[in-house]
């Protein structure tokens, strides 16, 4: 009879104990370490830092020698007028090299570029001492394009759904690289609601283009790296006739997707 | 010592989180006979609360642009879950380019789309959704929308332990489609189950299907190989087939093998809904098809008489499965408990 009072009595402080511990989730719950938990109700001191050189791109979104705007008329190589309504591409895969092309540091960060996009914070990378390139890809790595489901990723995450969409629904895998505007298409000279859109979207891991730009700093330990990412619009249709060729979603149209991702190796610079 | 454990254990469950009685929630998938078990992935074990929240998906005309149409009005029950129009209007009676195929056990496909695009029954969800001729509504959005409805809120924390988004979408609705199986045809009944109900005609049908290379493709419990081919329907195809997705010159004209189960219900038929008849369908193989690089060594001419095109239809109506399609609990108004 004792010997049972005490196991229930055990078993009430277990069961109260059991039910404190097990209903509220420990874990880091500051937002900025590299553990952060969204799930924690309670901090257990266990958040990590991430330690290292904060890396900064500034985008500048040029067109030739000037800023570029969706205001504004262009004209491609036959002299047909157009305009920008969208721009959207996945930046990834950066890794930074040293002078002997070793690697110095990398990071899983990605981004969507948009013609919004004034700066891209990448976090720390440790990367103290002489930093000589920076590699990029322009879209995303074969396994991440094919392998992502983006349902599962979390809102806000770049793989995440996206409006418009950068996932192709009908062939599943996202889209690297999506320009769209309005074309003269009827050959009065100006850009009305008249005309008629183009539209690009180049996808399959054969269209990520990877981009390497010379960096050439030297940095102490957590000094910042700022850099400029130029991107120069008046390159995209480089050799086109938009007036009869343009639109593709890649598999539909190869040749404007190649020629597309011909242009895009002038597109970015970085200084 | 044993009682102990049994106070403990008691204790243990009575102080646990779950604050709501515990209710069982599991869901038994029918496996019918001649039927492997179906390959469901891990994050989307069957329970009746998803099933019950996919099903109403399902049948929610909101996760379209004007609220007009759902996953049902073109995936229709009755019809085997397909339709009767050659192509099914979305909204704003847009058109798309091909004909509404059955969902009747799509979750043993192994690929998904007659040109094989998408490779999961939950990446599937979101393109007729998007899709400028179906849903036309950016899967974001629809959420947004789906998300305000304090009824879908709850029914995703039911059955997902999260709040309604993309991943309950897609993971409901595909745990609903996977409810769609369907054994118990004419064909089953006498193949599989070993009653003897085959007519003669149909009988004879049977054993066409298997001698004329039928089989070879419409293979298997489910009457597909899961695989693409091209059965000589053009010389010149418009709807490039697999090709669209691979961009390979040998996949041209090729489309994903249709199960035929229920086949007799969901007229016309063929990727573009072009044949308005089974009998159609026959006369069309009994040709041998068109002529065409990529065509299918399988596809001949094969002088059936007319009584044999008979036995053949005969036969392909034999996996119409009536208990299926009449079945209420794949419809709105059931609800699991
Ligand atoms: C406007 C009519 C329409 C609507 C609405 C529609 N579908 Fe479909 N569905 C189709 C057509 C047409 C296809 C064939 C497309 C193809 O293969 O390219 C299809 C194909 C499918 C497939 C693939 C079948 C296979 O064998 O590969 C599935 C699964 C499916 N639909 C489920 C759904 C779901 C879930 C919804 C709602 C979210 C939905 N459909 C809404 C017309 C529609
Ligand atoms: C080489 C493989 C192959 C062979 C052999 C074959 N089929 Fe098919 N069958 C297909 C494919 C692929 C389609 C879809 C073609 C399309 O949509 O353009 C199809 C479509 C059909 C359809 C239309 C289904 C629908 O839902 O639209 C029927 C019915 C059919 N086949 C019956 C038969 C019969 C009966 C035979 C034997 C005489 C046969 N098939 C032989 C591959 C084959």
């Amino acid at each position: 009879m004792k010997t049972i009072f005490k196991t229930a009595a055990i078993a009430v402080i277990g069961g109260i104990t059991l039910t404190m511990s097990s209903c509220k989730k420990e874990g880091c719950m500051d937002q900025s370490a590299l553990n952060y938990n969204h799930d924690a109700e309670k901090d257990n001191g266990s958040c990590v830092y991430d330690e290292g050189n904060p890396v900064t791109l500034n985008v500048n979104h040029m067109f030739g020698g000037n800023a570029m705007s969706t205001d504004s008329v262009y004209s491609d190589d036959q002299g047909t007028k157009y305009k920008f309504t969208r721009c959207d591409f996945y930046l990834s895969n950066f890794t930074f090299m040293d002078m002997d092309m070793s690697m110095k540091g990398m990071t899983d960060t990605m981004f969507i570029v948009k013609m919004g996009t004034s700066s891209l914070n990448m976090g720390n990378v440790d990367l103290t001492g002489h930093v000589h390139m920076m590699n990029a890809k322009i879209g995303l790595d074969s396994l991440t394009t094919y392998t992502v489901d983006p349902s599962t990723m979390p809102a806000g995450h770049p793989l995440s759904l996206q409006v418009p969409s950068m996932y192709w629904s009908w062939s599943s895998g996202y889209i690297f690289f999506a320009v769209e505007g309005v074309y003269d298409s009827n050959g009065d000279q100006v850009i009305d609601g008249s005309d008629a859109t183009f539209e690009m979207h180049l996808g399959m891991h054969q269209f990520a283009v990877d981009d390497a730009f010379t960096i050439h700093q030297d940095l102490e330990a957590n000094e910042a790296l700022t850099l400029n990412l130029n991107l120069d619009y008046s390159q995209l249709f480089t050799g086109m006739d938009l007036a009869n060729d343009n639109t593709t979603h890649t598999m539909d149209n190869m040749p404007l997707a190649n020629a597309l991702k011909a242009n895009l190796a002038n597109f970015l610079s970085v200084n | 010592m044993n009682k102990h454990i049994w106070i403990i254990a008691s204790f243990v469950f009575l102080f646990s989180c779950n604050k709501e009685e515990v209710k069982d929630d599991s869901f038994v998938l029918e496996q019918p006979e001649g039927f492997p078990a179906m390959q469901i992935p891990s994050d989307n074990q069957l329970t009746k609360s998803r099933v019950n929240l996919g099903k109403k998906l399902f049948f929610d005309k909101r996760l379209s642009e004007d609220s007009t149409v759902s996953c049902a009005s073109c995936h229709l029950q009755p019809m085997g879950f397909a339709d009767n129009f050659q192509i099914s209007p979305g909204v704003h009676g847009n058109l798309g380019f091909r004909n509404t195929p059955t969902l009747t056990n799509i979750g043993y496909a192994e690929i998904f789309f007659m040109d094989g695009g998408v490779p999961t029954l939950e990446l599937q969800v979101l393109n007729p959704i998007e899709n400028p001729d179906e849903m036309n509504m950016p899967v974001p959005q629809a959420i947004e929308r789906m998300a305000a409805i304090p009824e879908y809120q709850q029914m995703a924390l039911e059955a997902y332990d999260r709040p309604f988004d993309a991943f309950v979408l897609t993971r409901a609705i595909a745990a609903y489609e996977r409810t769609l199986v369907s054994g118990n045809s004419k064909f089953d009944q006498e193949v599989y189950q070993g009653k003897n109900v085959f007519s003669q005609s149909e009988q004879n049908g049977y054993q066409l299907f298997l001698d004329k290379g039928c089989a070879d493709c419409h293979s298997g419990f489910n009457f597909t190989d899961n695989d693409f081919h091209n059965i000589g329907l053009y010389e010149i195809y418009t709807d490039i087939g697999r090709k669209r997705v691979t961009i390979l010159d040998s996949d041209e004209g090729k489309f994903k093998t249709p199960t035929l189960r229920n086949v007799e219900l969901t007229a016309p038929y063929m990727h573009d809904g072009s044949l308005a008849s089974l009998e159609e369908v026959v006369d069309f193989l009994n040709t041998g098809g068109e002529t065409h690089v990529n065509k299918s060594s399988l596809i001949q001419p094969l002088n059936l008489t007319v009584s044999e095109k008979a036995d053949l239809v005969a036969f392909l109506k034999t996996l119409t499965d009536w208990d299926f399609v009449n079945n209420e609990k794949h419809g709105i108004y059931y609800t699991y408990e």
